[in-house]
């Protein structure tokens, strides 16, 4: 059959679709950023041509958070000289192929962020208004991905422009059209119709992927717990073990905290305003003029874990931590935010 | 207005940062334009007494002739910059401090055995905030220029520069890097490192020796651990892990006697 | 009135020109500023803005007062942005973002005694909700400040402390300094024992207290011993803020952030709030 192009719409693809789809969105302007195989980890980066894309990769390094929000940015320049502010925000195309649930979890955990409340952000806008997102359902658990328990995968079934699921055959693709956008990257493939039994794979697929989680983490009451456990000597294990070297925070797709900073040219005319990412593991961060009320590592390790496990609830009612377990593979003490997770609350 | 003047000094050390100042050529047209550069032996035949704005040292304090110098040097800087790590914490001079031996038989072993100089009495290595009020540091072994620049920049407006003391995995990270020590079980220091050299040799597949001195707060005594019992270290590798740059901070200074 | 200039991008400040500084004491100057209309936006007492003072720096300070026509900001010297503050001139262009914050609760406050308790710079937060109850004295009922420095040149405000004040009705201006001084006849005692000595009482009383951290933890301890309950005591926080809006995450407190659910809290509140704070 051929596809319509239509919301809504679904059919069962092979890989050559992708090759298709992504040339579409380049001819549409779009940079697209995908995870490939590298250096023996997932790496995000631009897209050449759909081979070059792995089907296997859960977590990688750094997540796609960069795309939306950079870590630097100019936020005004200053001119001394006519005291004019200039602040310049062109709208950014870019598309990510083969994002992966938990990571549109904390697209759209950044969304509020950023987006909500009373000053919505326009740089973060400018980048991520024009967002064509090919998700890719995980079919497969990682070591370290706990999404299942943090209600962020192994699927997805919104926020999307299309939806991958890889079914049993290798070589074969359940595609999911979620917008009119997506049925634009599709329409007049050669498909072949889902049948019943395509879902069915699909939907088996998934759940072993959720039962075969290595890494769970039960969070029925969580915050209450967190908050309740604040005392627990288990932080205090985990922070004598922590090395202070903050990977976690880099790593975590759902970590926003900022720096803003003046810089200004050699002339000493012109001031940019910036923007980049910090991290509340810097001493720095907790400094007040007559102290530092977050002065020891075991604070700022707690902030953190805190902060996605139990603070984001009751600031944005949902948990900051999708469970992607990129923390957990990246942390060189061997220190594991589900298992502290468990621990506070007593289940280890 | 003038321009600032600025002068460059040199204790127990290579001469490589000072080096590395002859190296920034991108920018150097730019530098020169705002400053004027006063005293800089190895660099120029006219060299002018202080007072002087900036002052730039480089070396480690190794003897007591350095240390009176040194006092007389502050009080002719306005601003006076730790320029490398061996100013900064002692550096590679500062291995000689844990020998074991007196300065006098050290002396004895590293020049002849009968040298009766003066000139060549050892005190053990400090960096140059040991002996007097440091107002900047830019660490590193050598140096990061553009962090240099960056300094002079800021200085011109009377500013401190925004170096963040965070570890070099931030750097790793931004730029992707395998990390040496989870993937590939490398004993690299870059967790407890300072960053802010773009994590230059872990990008190269070299692992962080630590040259930038201690990221801040970081527990180098479990990265210590770490190293012995998972990667199975010496106990002796550790500890000259950590006494290679920067043996004299109290952080590394307990990442050695968690070894010993 | 100007329409809020902060809406389109509310990272971009907008520009207000100096127009008088008052020197307070040896480190702390009043600086009123405004636009060519007058004030930028209005501003509720209690209620904070990002000023910048570019190529420095920009960095949160409360409004100390809304006047007809101008904002005022009491800033204290105490580094790099606030060094440089203190170097302008009338006429010095400033940037400005804002307003940020709850404010203070100046309506659930009708009808109630008021107790000002302030050390230090922290009388110039409290400054902008008792000039307000001044403004419209009759809504609320006893007034007292009790305010202390650590001498005679760290008192500020000292005109309206020692003469308009106290010529409020019903209103009462306790004044002290840490340690004894020549031409000072006036009470010597830090400000949480000098309170306990006073024991004003709770009935129908809200404190609001601010100065520095150590000041505030014991007046909290004091106010409790003099039996104010935990929702009868406010105070406003510091924070170290970049943003002011919300999204950089430094001055997050458990769930709140400084910035957008405080600066002020009531006791009742911060007991909720992580213990290192």
């Amino acid at each position: 059959m051929v596809l319509q192009g239509q919301a809504g719409e679904n059919a069962v693809v092979g890989r050559d679709a992708f090759d298709e789809i992504l040339a579409r969105l380049q001819e549409r302007g779009y940079a697209v950023y995908g995870t490939v195989n590298e250096k023996g980890t997932g790496i995000f980066r631009p897209l050449g041509g759909a081979g070059e894309l792995s089907l296997r990769c859960t977590g990688g390094t750094l997540p796609p958070k960069y795309l939306w929000y950079p870590p630097s940015e100019t936020m005004f320049t200053y001119d001394r000289q006519s005291g004019a502010l200039r602040s310049e925000i062109e709208p950014v195309k870019q598309a990510v192929f083969g994002i992966r649930p938990c990571d549109v979890h904390a697209l759209l955990a950044l969304d509020e962020v950023f987006l909500g409340g009373d000053y919505p952000d326009p740089y973060y806008r400018a980048r991520r208004e024009d967002l064509p997102l090919v998700v890719f359902n995980c079919v497969e658990s990682g070591d370290t991905c706990f999404c299942s328990s943090m209600g962020t995968g192994p699927g997805l079934d919104h926020d999307y422009d299309l939806l991958i699921t890889e079914l049993d055959r290798p070589g074969r693709f359940l595609l999911e059209v979620g917008s009119g956008l997506g049925g634009e990257l599709v329409r007049d493939l050669r498909a072949e119709v889902a049948r019943d039994e395509d879902y069915q794979v699909k939907h088996r697929r998934l759940e072993d992927a959720a039962a075969n989680a290595r890494t769970t983490l039960e969070t029925e009451d969580l915050p209450r717990l967190m908050s309740e456990g604040h005392g627990h000597p288990y932080w205090r294990e985990i922070s004598d073990k922590c090395f202070g070297c903050a990977n976690c925070t880099s790593v975590c797709p759902t970590c926003y905290c900022a720096d803003i900073f003046d810089e200004t040219d050699f002339s000493l005319t012109e001031t940019r305003r910036k923007r980049r990412w910090s991290w509340c593991f810097l001493m720095e961060f907790g400094a007040v003029h007559g102290g530092n009320f977050r002065e020891r590592r075991i604070d700022r390790l707690r902030q953190f874990m805190q902060h996605k496990l139990n603070f984001s609830v009751g600031q944005y009612g949902r948990f900051h931590c999708v469970g992607c377990g990129r923390c957990i593979v990246w942390c060189p003490a061997n220190i594991d935010i589900a298992q502290t997770g468990r621990t506070i609350r007593g289940d280890a | 207005m003038a321009n600032p003047k600025v002068a460059f000094f040199k204790f127990s050390s290579c001469a490589g940062c000072l080096l590395s100042v002859l190296n920034i050529e991108p920018v150097l047209l730019d530098v020169l334009g705002v400053i004027d550069i006063e005293y800089f032996i190895m660099a120029k035949r006219d060299n002018h007494e202080g007072p002087y704005t900036i002052g730039f040292i480089e070396g480690a304090v190794t003897t007591p002739k350095e240390a009176l110098e040194l006092k007389k040097i502050r009080e002719e800087c306005a601003i006076l910059v730790a320029f490398g790590n061996c100013a900064c914490t002692g550096g590679v001079p500062s291995i000689k401090n844990w020998s074991g031996m007196t300065q006098e038989q050290l002396t004895k072993t590293v020049y002849a055995e009968n040298i009766n100089d003066p000139m060549l009495t050892s005190i053990p290595a400090k960096g140059i905030d040991f002996y007097v009020k440091t107002d900047a540091y830019l660490r590193g072994c050598a140096v990061d220029v553009g962090e240099m620049v960056e300094l002079i920049k800021r200085a011109l407006k009377g500013e401190n520069p925004l170096f963040r003391p965070h570890s070099v995995c931030n750097e790793c990270k931004l730029k992707e890097n395998v990390c040496l020590l989870v993937s590939e079980g490398k004993p690299c220091m870059g967790s407890v490192s300072a960053a802010g050299c773009g994590a230059l040799c872990p990008s190269l597949n070299r692992q962080c020796e630590g040259c930038r001195g201690p990221a801040n707060d970081c527990n180098a005594a479990s990265l210590a651990k770490t190293f012995m019992e998972d990667l199975g270290l010496s106990k002796d590798d550790v500890v000259r892990k950590f006494r290679k740059y920067a043996g004299n901070t109290p952080e590394f200074s307990k990442g050695a006697e968690a070894a010993l | 009135m100007p329409p809020d200039c902060t809406c389109q991008n509310p990272l971009v400040p907008s520009i207000v020109k100096v127009v008088e500084i008052v020197d307070e004491t040896y480190d702390i100057k009043n600086f009123y500023v405004a636009t060519d209309q007058g004030i930028p936006f209005e501003v509720l007492p209690g209620q904070l803005c990002m000023v910048s003072l570019l190529p420095v720096g920009e960095g949160m300070f409360s409004v100390t007062w809304q006047a007809e026509d101008h904002l005022q900001f009491a800033i204290r010297r105490v580094g790099l942005l606030t060094d440089a503050l203190h170097e302008i001139e009338i006429g010095q262009e400033l940037g400005i973002r804002g307003p940020y914050g709850n404010g203070f609760p100046v309506r659930q406050c009708e009808g109630k005694n008021m107790l000002f308790i302030g050390g230090g710079i922290g009388l110039a937060p409290l400054r902008s909700f008792i000039k307000h109850c001044f403004r419209r004295r009759k809504r609320y009922g006893q007034i007292q400040v009790l305010y202390g420095a650590r001498s005679v040149a760290d008192l500020c405000f000292k005109q309206e402390l020692s003469v308009e004040w106290p010529a409020q009705p019903e209103t009462r201006i306790f004044t002290t300094i840490d340690r004894p001084e020549a031409d000072w006849d006036g009470k010597v005692a830090f400000v949480p024992a000098y309170l306990e000595e006073l024991a004003p009482d709770p009935e129908n009383t809200v404190a609001v207290v601010c100065g520095p951290p150590i000041m505030i933890t014991l007046a909290l301890k004091s106010l409790q011993k003099l039996g104010f309950k935990d929702d009868q005591v406010i105070t406003t926080l510091e924070g170290r803020m970049k943003c002011g809006i919300g999204k950089c995450g430094r001055c997050n407190i458990g769930s709140e952030y400084i910035c957008l659910d405080g600066p002020v809290f009531d006791l009742a509140h911060l007991r909720h709030l992580p213990p290192e704070w």
